[in-house]
């Protein structure tokens, strides 16, 4: 079959097609490597591939199919990685200069489970540098563009996974999300991301950011998607302590879509100032949909809110200083020096090859950490972070779940922002309390602004209710189904 | 309440020198510039009531799981190899101490 059209196929389609000898996994990869070919120069979605490691697996795949060993239900489908995930085989660099070339000796126990599943590793993604950054303009390998806007940015910092996903260069993806790096650039490219809760999936191969608020999480074309990725990567995990023995359910089949009886809290914080009217008004009529088929509206307060991103960036900050200790020329990457001594080696080695925005936090935080600063930063942050996790608490006994924009604008022109890091921070506001809690949210598509550019809608709930999240979700989804796709590009490389 | 200082040079470099950062001169003024008004920001925090409130240090606080105290080998010598500074299953490092 040439020519698969796999742009608009869900891994539950393919997974059937593949079932059913309507289609071989290389068929699907070479399609997925002809829409790279064509589309990576113009949308950076992509740093790393080896077209041939990727057929490699996907001939694999038809074997065990034709021989009746098939591994999984991912048998066979191609998923991206975001680069701060280490692979066999693969180079990590998370898009930086200081691990240019680095090939871990180890991988994430979320690639293990993969390729447990059978999945074909496609690829490495494109992000901002170690995850810093809301646009993945801080990447120092290429610029990344969002497919229904080319002058837009993609989101970030996993905006190479969500790229991948939306202009069909994969099936479904994994990003890392800290402070909002997958739901932010879902919505942004009009596909499904989801933010775990904490402990839900192991951490261990993962380049750490924030440790205290990193997880891993789906990029997908749906709801369903999203859910059977989050079910083939979930899961307690001997290597990392934080992870937590909780049973995974099987989120696929225990999808329910009634809403009928349930409470949803709109938090009177988010819809303030700096949110776009467009985005205000498309939540507004998706939650007004909910409410028809029988979901109650609860207005709630999350006092706090307005010390978000304050809190956010003491905390990611300071961690970060502490989890960037170890790139200093000695064990990965290059080294640069102007003298013989190790401080020299160290201080150039971070000085030329750490990019501006990474410097910018590893500083604040050793600031924050500093003494004389400690307490008057570090340690009340950590305190305000207590109170956020009251008011998610105390609104959670209330809800099911706390609906709200994914970001206050759809995507922003490239560029805009990348002068005023504040400005930058901001964009987070309605992702970054469920990270500071621990708790769950997804974001999806419902809709496009004037401009054509994709709205996302953010669903949170408490600490391992995945399942409610997905019925929320799916509920939503069928009430305004997102059939459309980013244009075509017409000329390549235009700008 | 936590008066905000300015962030100035001084500051800066005492920071680069405790995160092992080299600058060039023309990184500084902006670096300097940005530092404040984000530190400028986050000052707000001082305006929240903390008093008895225990600090988060984890978005989940039951206690970890714990594994036995058994040695077991996660990665073997060959993880050195990634260095540009392996050598015969060591890593090269210039001199520490004079």
């Amino acid at each position: 079959m040439a020519g698969y059209e796999i742009q608009k196929k869900t891994i539950r389609v393919i997974a059937r097609d593949l079932e059913e000898r309507a289609v071989t996994s290389v068929q699907v990869v070479e399609s997925c490597l002809n829409e790279i070919e064509k589309r990576n120069g113009v949308l950076g979605a992509f740093l790393w591939l080896d077209k041939n490691i990727a057929l490699e697996q996907a001939h694999l795949s038809d074997q065990r199919r034709k021989n009746g060993t098939t591994l999984g239900f991912l048998d066979g489908i191609p998923i991206a990685l975001k680069d701060m995930i280490l692979c066999e085989g693969y180079p990590a660099t998370a898009a930086s200069k200081i691990l240019e070339g680095y090939m871990p000796p180890y991988e994430a126990t979320v690639v293990k489970k993969l390729r447990r599943q059978g999945a074909v590793l496609i690829g490495k993604t494109n992000q901002d540098e170690f995850a810093m950054g809301s646009s993945t303009e801080s990447s120092a390998y290429t610029a990344c563009r969002n497919p229904w806007n080319l002058l837009r940015t993609p989101g970030g910092s996993s905006g190479g996974s969500a790229v991948a996903v939306s202009a069909g260069m994969c099936v479904g993806s994994l990003g890392t999300d800290t402070g909002g790096s997958i739901r932010q650039p879902a919505s942004y490219c009009g596909v499904v991301g989801v933010k775990p809760s904490y402990g839900r999936v192991s951490r261990f191969g993962i380049i750490a950011f924030a440790s205290s608020l990193d997880q891993v999480g789906p990029f997908a074309k749906n709801v369903e998607d999203a859910a059977i990725l989050l079910n083939s990567i979930a899961g307690v995990d001997e290597k990392d302590a934080t992870s937590i023995n909780e049973p995974v359910p099987n989120y696929t089949r225990h999808i329910k879509a009634d809403v009928k009886g349930k409470k949803i809290g709109l938090p009177n914080e988010y819809f303030l100032q700096g949110l776009s009217d467009e985005v205000r008004n498309r939540i507004v009529c998706a939650i007004d949909l909910l409410r028809e088929h029988g979901a109650e509206i609860v207005e709630i307060d999350l006092p706090h809110t307005q010390y978000a991103v304050a809190t956010y960036y003491v905390i990611a900050t300071a961690e970060a200083s502490s989890n960037l200790c170890r790139y200093d020329g000695i064990r990965f990457g290059p080294r640069r020096s102007d003298g013989h001594d190790l401080l020299s080696l160290y201080e150039h080695t971070r000085g030329e090859l750490f990019g501006p925005e990474v410097k910018r936090r590893i500083m604040l935080g050793t600031y924050m950490l500093s003494a004389g600063y400690y307490d008057a930063y570090y340690l009340r942050a950590q305190k305000v972070r207590r109170l956020f996790a009251e008011d998610f608490k105390k609104a959670f006994l209330n809800v099911d779940v706390i609906v709200s924009p994914t970001a206050p604008t759809t995507a922003f022109p490239l560029g805009e922002k990348v002068d005023d890091p504040l400005a930058m921070y901001l964009n987070d506001i309605y992702t970054i309390s469920a990270n500071l809690a621990g708790i769950c949210g997804i974001s999806l598509p419902v809709g496009c602004d004037s401009l054509g550019l994709p709205i996302g809608m953010q669903i949170m709930a408490d600490a391992f209710n995945e399942q409610t999240l997905f019925n929320f979700a799916t509920a939503v989804e069928q009430e305004i189904p997102f059939n459309a796709h980013p244009p075509e590009i017409k000329e390549p490389g235009a700008r | 309440m936590v008066m905000f200082m300015a962030f100035a040079e001084s500051d800066l470099l005492k920071v680069a020198k405790l995160a092992r950062i080299t600058l060039k001169d023309e990184e500084m003024p902006r670096l300097v510039l940005d530092l404040d008004r984000i530190i400028a920001f986050v000052t707000k925090l001082s305006e929240v009531d903390v008093t008895h409130v225990e600090p988060m240090s984890h978005a989940r606080e039951q206690a970890l799981f714990m594994r036995e105290d058994e040695y077991s080998s996660v990665l073997g010598r060959d993880c050195l190899r990634e260095s540009v500074g392996y050598e015969d299953g060591l890593i090269r490092v210039p001199k520490i101490i004079d």
